[in-house]
């Protein structure tokens, strides 16, 4: 038995692997004793089409057949029990799918965490915003009416600063909030559109910048159009800010679909980031660069991570300091405009 | 009938001076009149209690909304003035901190005439002012028969 499989073996969490067409290849013993079945006599056939109720077996087999994924749904047995189960595609091994099935928190809990969030991203979006008015708006106002003298003046710029970073620290926060909550629709997204756009909102905001930047045309995934727009808006915005040590910012965005996927890389020619930090990345308020380098408030690679995953897909970065990134995400490929496939 | 002043309800007495404010750097130079909650801004509207002084003056020309506002709060507000065949027509603009996506949708549902939300920096502030008084008292026709 390989390292691997033993570690599937002997994991906790309930767990089996899925082919394509809904057949079970494998299942370990954690996911036996939940099911109160043999882990052994689990492969061969569809198995969930009998252990889960309907509603739930008809959702593994559509996130089988739209190669998505499907993140932590109640699922019910026959007999009453209630599980957490999510399904993943295994990433680098095609056509395979990680089901997890875990024994299920107390609901009453659950709602309670959930009207927390709720409770949470309401008082960020209403309670903590209008005090940072207050502070922007009477500090424009001293400001502007010169009523204090001009050594007070780099004071008040730095207040109305500060009440910029922390409206933009409350927005990022109300995007990670909703990126991990909100419903997903799934249409075909011109992603090549969305990267166009994207670029031309970065050059709009900073004009005189030299920059090139360079978008492979017809890419199309699978996905909600605003989310998959912030997603690449916050990888191009790094891409961008990460490029200041240059003359001239480089951008280039390739895509590639196949096996129903589409694969991106969104590569620059900026500062880099030390590849010793790389599990950092898309850890909420863990920076790698200082804000004198582009730093920005430590949120955009959460909320992009926390978007790539809830579309069953995935992002992830190379680098050589001094010499640039490349951002990868992969995705649910979808057909062009017409049924266009871009993969003809 | 309706009137020119403009009925901004507002619990948030810095949001109320910065509205002030930011009508005046506007151009706008219409009355503002404030009211702190959603009991008084409906007793100002419908004429009643401590306005029962208004019988007959005109509404005012636009209403912005606060939401979220102590004893009645914006929502309910919002369903007594489309409730009422007086008040039914009047522009009624939500201006508000949230921009939370339930928020924009009931408002929607029950009436409004337009949801915006308040930019945090004060020259956006004064631009998005500029915009609604351009767009309420200036381009809009309003309905002349209550």
């Amino acid at each position: 038995m390989s390292l691997y499989q033993q570690a599937f073996a002997q994991a906790k969490a309930g767990l089996a692997l899925l082919a394509r067409d809904g057949r079970w290849l494998a299942a370990n013993t954690a996911l036996g004793r939940l099911l109160g079945r043999d882990p052994a006599v689990l492969p061969g056939e569809a198995a969930h089409r009998s252990l889960f109720d309907r509603t739930t077996a008809r959702r593994i087999d559509a996130a089988l057949a739209a190669g998505e994924s499907i993140a932590g749904i109640e699922a019910e047995a026959p007999a009453g029990q209630a599980w957490r189960l999510s399904l993943l595609p295994l990433q680098g091994v095609e056509r395979t799918w990680l089901l997890q099935l875990d024994a299920e928190e107390d609901a009453e809990s659950r709602a309670l965490a959930a009207r927390m969030l709720e409770a949470l991203t309401y008082g960020i979006s209403h309670d903590l915003r209008a005090p940072l008015r207050s502070i922007a708006g009477f500090a424009a106002r001293l400001d502007e009416a010169g009523a204090v003298a001009e050594t007070g003046r780099a004071d008040l710029g730095r207040i109305r600063a500060a009440a910029t970073r922390a409206e933009r620290l409350a927005n990022g926060l109300l995007d990670l909030l909703r990126a991990a909550r909100q419903p997903l629709r799934r249409d075909a997204v011109d992603v090549s559109l969305l990267f166009e756009w994207v670029a031309g909102e970065l050059q709009d905001a900073d004009p005189r910048r030299a920059a090139h930047i360079e978008v492979t045309p017809e890419l199309f995934a699978h996905g909600d159009e605003h989310w998959l727009k912030t997603l690449f808006g916050h990888v191009m915005d790094n891409a961008w800010k990460f490029s200041a040590i240059r003359d001239r910012v480089e951008i280039r965005v390739e895509g590639e679909a196949s096996a129903g996927r589409l694969q991106l890389a969104v590569h620059d020619g900026g500062c880099g980031f030390d590849m010793r930090y790389a599990d950092k990345l898309f850890v909420p308020f863990q920076r790698l660069h200082g804000s004198e380098q582009g730093g920005g408030n430590g949120l955009g690679l959460a909320i992009a991570q926390q978007i790539a995953q809830r579309h069953g897909g995935r992002i992830w970065g190379t680098s050589r300091i001094g010499e640039g990134s490349t951002f990868f995400i992969d995705l649910p490929a979808a057909a062009g405009p017409n049924g266009m496939s871009h993969d003809r | 009938m309706t009137g020119s002043e403009i009925l901004l309800i507002e619990d948030n007495p810095d949001d109320a001076e910065l509205t002030r404010i930011a009508f005046n750097e506007a151009g706008i130079d219409r009355q503002l009149v404030v009211a702190r909650d959603g009991a008084e801004a409906l007793d100002y509207l419908f004429a009643r209690g401590a306005h029962a002084g208004r019988q007959g003056a005109p509404l005012p020309a636009i209403v912005l909304l606060d939401l979220n506002l102590p004893k009645i709060d914006g929502r309910e507000v919002l369903q007594a003035i489309r409730g009422d065949a007086r008040t039914r027509s009047l522009p009624v603009v939500v201006l508000t901190t949230s921009d939370e996506p339930f928020d924009v949708e009931a408002t929607y549902a029950l009436g409004v005439n337009s949801y915006i939300r308040k930019p945090v920096e004060f020259d956006q502030f004064v631009g998005v002012v500029k915009q609604i008084g351009l767009y309420w008292l200036v381009l809009n026709q309003p309905r002349v028969a209550g």
